[in-house]
């Protein structure tokens, strides 16, 4: 036996060997073999959380000097908006009771209970294949696999590996995400799809157009609530260029997320799945 | 030997944790090298076979866990670039910095590839050709230039480790 392991040609095919059943046990995403990963993830996300924290003083730090040229003007800007928005907000007060009182009338449901959780990105690069970012919150804090992520702006992805302390998200645009949206134009279903060269500029696809839909550049996409992952009415983008392969009879289009990737630092987490699994 | 595990340990640790935060920071054109590739494959070329090998199992392992997908097949690739690198590296004269600047640079290519292709088995290599020219090579490019800073450290931390031992021995 002990001569066997002193061969080592038995040796490398023997770990090739057990490298393949890891993987084909942890290539399901809430695969329980999973745990190991906090091995690593556990005594990073301090380290990683201060780290981030330091760069991003540093990063303020240099912008502070073109920050101040520009608030001024913006200031002004500003002031404006609010007054119109001020007419708005009241304008949507009255709608909002109205929407209420209207719901309660044909006792719709909501379809998710929104159980915010805001948290920080603490780790972007991973690689060159994926657009996965880590973030600071993780199964100790009721993050579950599949939950969705927003910012302020639209739909970030969803969460697929949970660790204790931190936990994965994949963005929209990576090549292995795919939503179901509708256009909020013309309420048409589609579906949209990473690519391996959009994600580079931040882009993704718009697939499986019904033909007969007119779509123009400047329409915005938003989540259908079709699939149980993310939940309806979500801001994805708006359509930037429109692909027609000439002899085909359907064409895609080029959204661009209404999320900046490149300079997102918090994000919301959703908390749909441990609320399920709380239900008898 | 328990203080050499704990300082490979705490090697592999510390670059986990310098690939998740730094590499972001010093991206090139939306391009960001991998520290992880490049000291495995400087501590490929100084050690022996095996435990080039090893070190190279492990860490694939830490980059597999930052990618946060399956497991294992960063491990796989570089277990046996790593492997290949320690068979040949007696024949080497390692002063040379073009040695690990080439060493680099081909083993980039070669894991990033085979990731490339296991990765995507099943979903068609349609667009191999933007993936070798826009990601893959760029990111060998800048692993090569960083091997130049990183290699001698790697050096340093293995003699320091050696002398160490040695002296414990004699006592």
């Amino acid at each position: 036996m002990r001569r066997l392991f002193e061969n080592k040609v038995f040796v490398i095919i023997l770990v090739v060997l057990l490298l393949f059943v890891l993987a084909a046990f942890t290539a399901s995403e809430d695969s329980k073999l999973s745990v190991v990963r906090n091995v690593l993830t556990v005594p990073l996300t301090p380290m990683q959380t201060g780290i981030q924290g330091v760069g991003n003083k540093i990063k303020d730090s240099i912008n502070f000097f073109k920050d101040a040229r520009t608030a001024r003007k913006e200031n002004e800007e500003l002031k404006l908006q609010i007054q119109e928005m001020e007419r708005q907000l009241e304008k949507v007060q009255r709608l909002q009771e109205e929407y209420e009182e209207l719901k309660k009338l044909l006792s719709f449901k909501t379809q998710f209970s929104q159980d915010l959780i805001g948290c920080n990105i603490i780790s972007k690069e991973a690689g060159i294949w994926f657009e996965i970012f880590t973030i600071d919150v993780g199964s100790r804090d009721g993050i579950g696999v599949n939950d969705p992520v927003i910012s302020s702006d639209g739909l970030v992805g969803r969460v697929s590996k949970v660790d204790l302390l931190s936990s994965k998200v994949v963005s929209i645009i990576d090549t292995d995400s795919s939503v179901m949206a509708r256009l909020s134009k013309s309420r048409d279903l589609v579906v949209l799809k990473g690519d391996e060269q959009l994600r580079t500029r931040g882009l993704c696809r718009l697939d499986y157009i019904p033909p007969d839909v007119d779509v123009s550049v400047g329409d915005k996409v938003e989540t259908s609530g079709m699939s149980s992952l993310y939940p309806k009415g979500i801001i994805i983008g708006e359509i930037v260029e429109i692909i027609r392969n000439e002899g085909q009879f359907d064409y895609y289009a080029i959204v661009e997320p209404s999320v900046d990737f490149r300079r997102l630092e918090e994000v919301a987490v959703i908390k749909v799945n441990a609320e399920e699994e709380k239900l008898p | 030997m328990k203080k050499r595990i704990a300082v490979l340990a705490s090697l592999v640790y510390l670059t986990c944790l310098v690939q998740s935060t730094i590499s972001g920071a010093i991206e090139i054109m939306q391009i960001s090298p991998n520290f992880l590739i490049v000291t495995a494959v400087s501590v490929a070329l100084c050690r022996s076979d095996m435990e080039s090998a090893f070190m190279g199992l492990f860490f694939g392992l830490g980059m597999d866990i930052l990618v946060g997908r399956t497991l294992g097949w960063y491990a796989m690739c570089l277990f046996l670039v790593c492997l290949c690198i320690g068979l040949v590296n007696d024949k080497l004269y390692k002063d040379n910095p073009l040695i690990p600047m080439f060493f680099a640079f081909f083993s980039s290519m070669t894991v990033e590839l085979m990731y490339y292709f296991i990765n995507s088995f099943l979903k068609g290599y349609r667009d191999i050709l933007f993936v070798m020219t826009n990601l893959i090579l760029p990111e060998s490019i800048y692993n090569a230039v960083l091997s130049l800073l990183v290699y001698p450290l790697v050096v340093k931390i293995y003699k320091r480790l050696d002398k160490h031992d040695y002296i414990h021995a004699r006592l």
